[in-house]
């Protein structure tokens, strides 16, 4: 997936934020409404994003993350999102492969040490059989993360005229917030990072396609690593 | 002086993503998994010693045992889990967690699925699952934990969806154990009825099942997940369609 252009803000984020201003000025005094515009499109998808998350876990129930279903239909509702903020995934590009497999082996790297070096941690694993709709359900959630966080979201930022590494934290405060009801605090450091991580292969490769990759290679180890 | 290379904002949103990442992995490993995310895989079916009545089966609840090196006095660390997946008993035991005799070797860390030695009070709720005995034994005497080294103990349960806990029935060192008793536990996030507790005496360890629903609101008993997900996923899904139909409005009434 090679998608959205990335930079300072495209060409038409002053057109944009005018007509965002149009719409909410019919609740909003116009200079509020000049001001609230830009925000407009990130905050809608926030707030949708609290809602999957508040999806997945009413249909995960007490299976918790191990619920095909909750996990599916999070990442149906995060590409809902992403696809109705106009994001669209881009063509798939060695270069983009190459970020993410960048991107992949930095995520891995302390993990497999650790995995090599250290007494095994608890064990969470699953029967081998389980392997293959794991692997489709976690890339699904992992692409459809990366659709709307790197995609969607730090697009609809940088268009409203958000500094690159503003667009970079938001997404990633995002992105260690959404996991926090599903596996506690205790991983809310090391996924900031890692969304930092991620939203800088975003600026980089210029798409959502290379933290996918690498979002979605790191997930796919932990059926190995744990 | 020469000219300030500019840094492009990739570089150093990577720089910085790196370096954080080693700060966290460093500061505070996250425990496995998630690494970053994940989805647990679905569990094998509990396996009990005494299946309930119309529970099929193919494999026997498995044991497990492990012999820790005696260094300097001090038993090494140790980690030993059934062979279920996800295993049904785990027990980590960090670097002096024995008292050992001088001159001893090794440590024998055992988990073994039993029979109830003793009925548990009515009070403490309903075994929900095994029974696992857990010794330590230096040749055949039993060692003890060591003080201010508790043990943990994991457990995993039956996937009843109710509130579990951890009862343990302390190893006296002689023919009469003591009583059940109640131990503090804390669930594991992300994996359903599995359990944790540290422990400074070894023995029979189980989880009980304490009458009340793990979802509020549910009678005791019972789940009221069936009816959360009948309410929360209609009004979820109709206010994601709501969010979704703004977006596709600024977005056509605009040039993205």
């Amino acid at each position: 997936m090679q998608a959205e252009a990335v930079g300072a803000g495209p060409p038409g984020g002053a057109a944009t934020a005018q007509r965002d201003a149009g719409i909410v000025a019919s609740v909003l005094s116009p200079a509020a409404a000049r001001r609230a515009a830009p925000l407009l499109t990130p905050l809608l998808l926030l707030a949708g994003l609290a809602i999957a998350v508040t999806l997945r876990l009413a249909i995960g129930g007490n299976a918790g993350t191990s619920s095909p279903a909750a996990g599916g239909s999070f990442a149906a509702a995060l590409l809902l999102l992403a696809a109705a903020a106009g994001w669209r995934p881009g063509r798939p590009a060695a270069r983009t492969a190459a970020w993410g497999i960048a991107g992949a082996t930095l995520l891995l790297a302390a993990p497999v040490l650790l995995h090599l070096r250290t007494t095994p941690a608890l064990h969470l694993g699953s029967p081998a059989a389980g392997f293959p709709l794991w692997a489709a359900v976690i890339t699904l959630v992992a692409v459809a993360e990366e659709a709307l966080l790197r995609g969607a979201l730090m697009t609809a930022l940088l268009r409203g005229g958000a500094r690159p590494q503003g667009a970079v934290a938001v997404a990633a405060v995002a992105f260690a917030l959404l996991h926090v009801p599903l596996y506690g605090w205790v991983v809310l450091p090391l996924d900031l990072a890692v969304g930092v991580w991620l939203g800088g292969l975003r600026l980089r490769s210029g798409g959502a396609g290379a933290p996918a990759v690498a979002h979605t290679l790191a997930d796919i180890a932990t059926w190995w690593l744990r | 002086m020469s000219p300030t290379r500019r840094v492009s904002p990739a570089t150093r949103t990577l720089v910085a993503g790196a370096a954080l990442i080693a700060a966290a992995w460093l500061l505070a490993p996250a425990p496995a998994p998630p690494l970053y995310d994940g989805l647990s895989g679905p569990a094998q079916a509990y396996v009990y010693v005494s299946p309930p009545p119309g529970y099929h089966q193919t494999q026997q609840a498995s044991p497990a045992t492990k012999s820790l090196p005696v260094s300097s006095g001090a038993t090494q660390a140790a980690f030993v889990t059934t062979d279920e997946l996800p295993p049904q008993a785990q027990v980590l035991a960090g670097e002096g967690a024995f008292t050992v005799p001088a001159g001893t070797t090794s440590v024998a860390l055992t988990v073994t699925p039993v029979t109830p030695p003793q009925p548990l009070p009515a009070a403490l709720g309903a075994f929900d699952g095994n029974v696992y005995r857990i010794e330590a034994t230096a040749g055949s005497a039993p060692v003890p934990v060591a003080t201010g080294h508790p043990i943990t103990v994991v457990l995993r349960g039956p996937a009843t969806g109710k509130t579990a806990a951890m009862v343990r029935l302390p190893d006296t060192g002689t023919s009469t154990p003591g009583a059940w008793e109640s131990i503090k536990s804390v669930p594991l996030g992300s994996a359903p009825d599995m359990i944790s507790a540290n422990t400074d005496r070894l023995g029979w360890f189980a989880m009980v099942l304490t009458g009340t629903s793990s979802t509020s609101g549910g009678s005791p008993g019972g789940s009221s997940g069936p009816n959360l997900v009948a309410i929360v996923v209609p009004v979820a899904a109709v206010v994601l369609a709501a969010i979704a139909a703004t977006l596709l409005l600024l977005r056509r009434r605009g040039s993205w």
